[in-house]
């Protein structure tokens, strides 16, 4: 160390009157920005709870969106089979009507009509 | 799914009592289960006899017979000896498991992996079979659990670390569990609380269910194996019995600490034992005068308009350095507080209420004995009032906030002995509290919205929100002179503020606002 950095080091009486005179508004400024940075943590840590408050409820918002997006896809799937199962029984009661129509269908009625009016006889007897 | 040992040592158990307590394991609605019986040498041949029977009709129960009486710990030792599972479920042969027991116990196991130990609720079945005594307990309260075996039934023990701390041990008979139980903590990484009734503890007139008198040898057996506990942890504690059955610890301050005490002061003056007084006069002779702690420094914090030759004689009363901080405006208790932890060069300091007076002169060796606890935000002893009523006991928020203990004696153990017994609670009074500077601040101190006590339980719920806890402890007793909060209307800003809060309050899980609970800002003051 030079002898330079000692006399530099040392503070001049002028020196120690500014600091006697800068350094109490000084600490009141430093206590005030504490006071100011606490009042700020108090706040973040309501925030922190409405954050905490709006995080469940945007959990409970997706788990009801699932639910309703699954009850849809379930509506949906009941609606297919639906369509499914009517066209199924269109297809049938075309084919129904076709043997209905048929020559074989007519010529079996007329044969087994005195079979049919016997049996109503012996149902009213 | 876990599998689950219980063990069970038998020793002439009542039948109807014994098959009621096979009916509550058969009837489980889990079947994760093995159940490891050991016959300590019954004189009654029924109960071999039975055994065997039960062994036969069921591969999962597994019975060992002792030759020679060899008391609860060898008979439960040889029961875990046949265990295989990964826990083992610790049963009397005369109490019963609630039907879905060990199903709750798994989900709790399967939602926390790293639980060593669980336990849960409790009550008591009379000999008429009407259950009664229901215990709803607090979550993990290590500085309780020194102080009373509140875990106790039903308690599930990773069978491991049972292995590793050397299973039960002999000398501790009656209090066999409680000791393998501080053991097993000690080294546990988790700790879970089922908050549900999951055992039902039979009263017989010579079980300790009925009264903890009943066994006094157990209570001796329960002193030395918390004494062996603090040995082992390296705390410096006296154990002592303060009231019948009910022990508590006095830990020694191993050092002393600087503890910066801050007292917002003003004029305000009371009567006192019929004597018109300054209660910051008061509460500083008292401090200065009955404090033995002697690393100490204080700070007065007085509104600027306070007159300075008061506030001069107050710094007199001390013979040590005081800090002087004027505040402008409106100061309320919450502001106060906030400036004089900004003041404050120590790591702890104590919010100290103008109108406290010392009782016990070793108040505050008796709160920094605390600050080696993790996570301890605040310390605070009893508050009474003139008569010597408790006025706090620290707080509670469920199922209401409330100050515990309000208008009882302070001779008055309370429900379960818990006021006469350091204990965790959400939060504490700022009558009078050690807090750990740096965490008050982190939280932003007490929130200045709050004009009356209400910061007290909003800064609870902040220290709860961020994972610290605060102990109350009756080894410290404050009497305060000052006056009870006027009904401000501060309720509806708290309720507002936490409303969504549902995780209740920790460790008051019982009924503990009392009638005269007059400090409380009532309901009717929501506007």
């Amino acid at each position: 160390m030079s002898d330079d950095s000692v006399v530099h080091s040392v503070p001049s009486d002028d020196a120690e009157r500014r600091n006697a005179v800068g350094i109490p508004p000084l600490r009141q400024s430093v206590a005030a920005l504490e006071l100011e940075i606490m009042k700020v943590r108090d706040w973040a840590a309501s925030q922190g709870t409405h954050l905490g408050d709006l995080r469940h409820k945007l959990e409970r918002a997706a788990i009801d969106d699932r639910n309703h997006r699954d009850h849809i896809a379930r509506l949906e799937e009941a609606l297919a089979e639906t369509s499914k199962r009517a066209a199924q029984a269109d297809r049938l009661r075309r084919e129904l009507e076709s043997v209905r129509a048929s020559a074989t269908w007519r010529a079996g009625r007329v044969v087994l009509g005195p079979v049919r009016a016997l049996k109503s006889l012996l149902r009213r007897g | 799914m876990p599998l689950f040992s219980i063990i069970t040592p038998v020793y002439e158990p009542p039948r109807d009592a014994f098959e009621e307590c096979v009916r509550s394991v058969l009837g489980q609605t889990s079947g994760d289960w093995e159940w490891c019986l050991a016959n300590d040498a019954s004189p009654s041949p029924w109960v071999s006899a039975r055994l065997r029977e039960l062994q036969r009709s069921d591969e999962r129960i597994r019975v060992v017979d002792r030759p020679v009486n060899g008391g609860i710990v060898a008979a439960s030792n040889d029961a875990i000896a046949l265990a295989r599972g990964d826990f083992l479920v610790l049963l009397d042969n005369d109490d019963e498991l609630r039907r879905d027991a060990l199903e709750l116990v798994a989900r709790a196991v399967a939602d926390d992996p790293d639980a060593d130990y669980v336990y849960s609720d409790e009550d008591k079945i009379g000999p008429d079979g009407r259950r009664f005594d229901a215990f709803a307990k607090p979550d993990w309260s290590p500085e309780r659990l020194l102080a009373q075996n509140y875990t106790s039934h039903l308690s599930v023990l990773r069978r491991t670390l049972v292995d590793d701390v050397g299973r039960f041990r002999h000398g501790f008979d009656g209090s066999q569990d409680y000791d393998l139980v501080l053991r097993v903590t000690e080294r546990a990484r988790r700790i879970v609380h089922v908050r549900e009734v999951l055992y039902h503890w039979r009263s017989l007139p010579t079980s300790t269910a009925s009264s903890a008198s009943a066994k006094p040898y157990a209570f001796q057996a329960a002193l030395k194996a918390v004494g062996e506990h603090l040995r082992r942890r390296g705390i410096g504690a006296c154990v002592d019995e303060v009231a019948s059955s009910v022990a508590r610890v006095r830990r020694m301050p191993s050092r002393e600490p600087e503890v910066t005490i801050i007292v917002p002061v003003d004029e305000r003056r009371r009567t006192i034992f019929g004597a018109e007084t300054c209660l910051a006069t008061n509460s500083l002779r008292s401090l200065s005068q009955r404090t033995s702690y002697r690393n100490y420094r204080v700070v007065l914090v007085a509104p600027t308009v306070l007159d300075g030759a008061f506030v001069d004689s107050l710094v007199e009363r001390f013979d040590r350095p005081v800090t002087v901080v004027r505040l402008d405006g409106d100061v309320n208790r919450a502001r106060a507080f906030n400036a004089g932890l900004v003041a404050c060069d120590s790591r702890r300091a104590v919010l100290f209420d103008q109108g406290n007076e010392i009782i016990d002169p070793d108040w505050l060796g008796t709160l920094v004995a605390y600050e080696d606890r993790e996570r301890l935000a605040m310390v605070a002893p009893v508050v009474l009032d003139a008569d010597g009523a408790i006025v706090s006991a620290g707080l509670a928020t469920a199922p209401e906030p409330h100050h515990i203990g309000t208008g009882c004696r302070h001779d008055d153990p309370g429900p379960l002995g818990m006021f006469a017994i350091a204990r965790e609670c959400i939060g504490v009074a700022t009558h009078c509290a050690l807090v750990d500077v740096a965490v008050l601040k982190a939280v932003g101190g007490l929130s200045e919205r709050f004009r009356s006590c209400w910061h007290d339980f909003d800064l609870a719920n902040k220290l709860q929100t961020y994972g610290f806890h605060s102990i109350v402890t009756p080894l410290a007793r404050i009497r305060w002179h000052g006056e009870a909060d006027e009904p401000t209307g501060e309720r509806a800003a708290f309720e507002s503020r936490w409303w969504w809060w549902t995780v209740g309050d920790p460790y008051s899980r019982i009924e503990t606002r009392t009638d005269r609970a007059w400090f409380i800002p009532r309901r009717d003051e929501v506007v």
